[in-house]
């Protein structure tokens, strides 16, 4: 587990934002499931932050250095 | 800062002093064409969502033709010629033979450049009597000034004589090493020239048979179909002039920022001679919805598209497979938990991962715009242009950019000025071009097209499936923002790079590959074998159309007929066999 850095969860959580916003599209075009922009805005942006925080004690641990 | 990155090793700077400034000219030549396609980008971005209009729509095209030719012709073609000047001399280890040569092909491209750009420009000013107001697929019927079709022909003679210099560097070299394998880097270099010459056989027919001719008033008409055919002879191969730098990056540099080495030389000798081969005789799948061009030539183009998504998929192995290397080589374990020992932090290999990602997604939006039919439901809408900013606005540019975060201290002796800046560039990049590629893709799916100032119609809404359209145009904006930022936050980090002082040992030396040139077999090295192959493939897929188009249209015009061939064709048919098969119910009948 120590090989995990911050930077690594900076790009995990810029990629998991990309994910999640093409899930909407995609739910949208095929589905044709219409999710209101600004609710799914922000949920996106709390379940990254929850991730990342999650990530970030669980892999990292409080107070250690970055890598 | 910079003790992370010194090796101890000698750099490119210090081994070959005069190469390394021809290098840095010609990535400074790429960067300010970055600079202004950026700006352009955003203005056309912001006046299309309607958001803000510095100029008038009649001004559009020239804002759209100046973000198309400076960012995919000069940009990423300055990008080319400097890298592969770096890898050649670095792979062959030898100085180029003659650098006045080399700086005489740079300074030739310089002057085509700026002649173009100057045509461009000139469209804003109405006072003045020139204009090219054509955008980067510049074939008739638009005309543009002949200067800008001058410019063209002076920087595609400049490419011509970049690769002879390469060349030459080889043959000098071979001259000295008989018997040894093509170094990867060069091997690499003389392919990608290789089918740039067969493929700039199309462009130079048209520009200075048709177009300058016609632009200079000297005929007066020109046959429009074939022009654009002969544009799109050059204009699918010319993406895979972006791509190949990106893949040679990819292939050489991307192991080593991961701490590992190539998986394997053979396979990426395999992916270059596929690209020979394949990359010229698909161009017609551009001209799914051209009239004049029969469907069986088109279903040809088809075939021939479908077999490059091979070398793409050995790549994404090969790429995959040196960076799980290289991340247990640096202490990575488990069936995905190597991931996270990959080096994240480093700006360089982020950029270039992001950037091979982005790929794999613009790979599949193009198989659906080489589909025969379903490109129907696409064509000409913005889709398109979503497409192409994943691939060369992403797997191309964000991997010149993030591998001029490892090259730079290489040909300067000093440090990036800021590794945490440089990483958030990456990412910003990254998030804005997945939200407005996005954003374009829904829209074309939904029919706005492309190429238009004012994307809506008096009486007619476009209907999306989910959100609204104001929503896309935001994320458009969004996106578009983003994007601009990233590129004003690189270009600023490398210029406040210059007020450092500098190191010594910055030098990042290549390691071998894993299965090295010894496990090739020595025919991929054959390179007039490849090129021959290329040629027939070139002239079994064009000779017929290309034929058919000046039969039915006259080489110089007035133009094809304005339904299929394949219309036609069938309605011929229908006139043999109807009688024919009247006559012989009747005699049934009877």
């Amino acid at each position: 587990m120590s090989e995990t850095s911050r930077a690594g969860l900076l790009i995990g959580g810029a990629v998991l934002f990309v994910i999640l916003w093409e899930i909407r599209s995609a739910l949208g075009v095929l589905f044709r499931i219409d999710t209101n922009i600004a609710v799914y805005t922000v949920v996106t942006f709390v379940v990254i932050l929850c991730t990342l925080v999650a990530l970030d004690r669980g892999l990292i641990g409080f107070g250690s250095k970055e890598q | 800062m910079s003790s992370a990155i010194e090796s101890g090793e000698p750099t490119f700077l210090d081994r070959f002093p005069q190469e390394a400034k021809v290098v840095r000219s010609a990535l400074w030549s790429s960067f300010i064409a970055l600079t202004l396609g950026a700006l352009f980008g955003i203005i056309q971005t912001l006046h299309r969502t309607d958001v803000l209009r510095v100029f008038s729509s009649g001004n559009y095209y020239t804002i759209l033709t100046a973000h198309g030719v400076l960012m995919v012709v000069s940009f990423t073609i300055f990008f080319l010629v400097g890298i592969y000047t770096w890898a050649v001399v670095r792979s062959l280890d030898r100085p180029v033979e003659d650098i006045r040569y080399t700086w005489t092909w740079y300074g030739l491209m310089v002057l085509g450049t700026l002649m173009a750009l100057v045509a461009i420009l000139g469209g804003f000013i109405d006072a003045v009597d020139i204009s090219a107001d054509v955008l980067f697929t510049f074939y008739a019927p638009l005309q543009a000034h002949p200067l800008f079709y001058g410019g063209l022909a002076i920087f595609l003679i400049g490419t011509w004589l970049a690769g002879a210099d390469w060349f030459r560097s080889w043959y000098a070299w071979k001259q000295e090493n008989p018997g040894e394998r093509i170094p990867l880097q060069t091997f690499m270099v003389l392919i990608t020239m290789l089918m740039w010459y067969i493929a700039s056989i199309g462009i130079t027919i048209a520009v200075v048979i048709f177009l300058l001719p016609w632009s200079l008033g000297i005929i007066d008409q020109v046959n429009p179909l074939l022009t654009r055919t002969l544009f799109w002879f050059w204009g699918h191969p010319v993406v895979y002039f972006w791509l190949m730098p990106a893949y040679l990056l990819w292939y050489t540099v991307l192991p080593k920022v991961s701490g590992g080495r190539l998986f394997s030389d053979p396979l990426a000798r395999v992916v270059f001679v596929l690209f020979l081969l394949l990359s010229t005789p698909v161009g017609i799948h551009h001209q799914y919805l051209d009239p004049g061009i029969a469907d069986g030539f088109k279903f040809i183009a088809l075939t021939n598209t479908m077999f490059l998504l091979l070398p793409s998929l050995l790549t994404a192995f090969t790429v995959v497979a040196s960076m799980e290397h290289g991340a247990r080589q640096r202490g990575g374990t488990g069936l995905l938990g190597w991931l996270r020992a990959l080096p994240w932090a480093n700006p360089a290999f982020t950029g270039m991962a992001l950037a091979g990602l982005m790929f794999a997604a613009g790979g599949f939006s193009g198989m659906i715009n080489a589909g025969l039919n379903i490109n129907y439901l696409v064509h000409n809408t913005l889709w398109v242009p979503g497409h192409f900013h994943l691939t060369v606005g992403t797997a191309v540019a964000l991997t010149f950019m993030a591998a001029t975060y490892w090259l730079w201290p290489q040909l300067t002796n000093k440090p990036i000025f800021s590794r945490p800046i440089a990483l958030a560039q990456v990412i910003l990049w990254f998030v804005g071009m997945a939200l407005m590629s996005n954003a374009m893709h829904v829209a074309g799916l939904i029919g706005i097209p492309r190429r238009t100032a004012e994307p809506q119609y008096d009486g007619f809404d476009f209907i999306p499936t989910f959100g609204s359209i104001a929503e896309l145009d935001l994320q458009l904006v969004v996106g578009g923002t983003l994007l601009t930022l990233s590129a004003i936050l690189f270009v600023s980090n490398l210029v406040l790079s210059i007020s450092l002082p500098k190191v010594s040992g910055l030098g990042q030396p290549l390691p071998p590959a894993l299965s090295g040139p010894d496990d090739a077999p020595k025919v991929l090295d054959n390179l007039k074998l490849w090129t021959a192959i290329a040629l027939v493939l070139v002239i079994l897929a064009y000779t017929l159309p290309l034929a058919s188009i000046v039969d039915r249209g006259g080489l110089f015009g007035p133009g094809g007929t304005p339904y299929p061939t394949m219309v036609e064709f069938g309605s011929t048919l229908l006139e043999i066999y109807t009688p024919l098969t009247t006559d012989c119910i009747s005699g049934w009948l009877q």
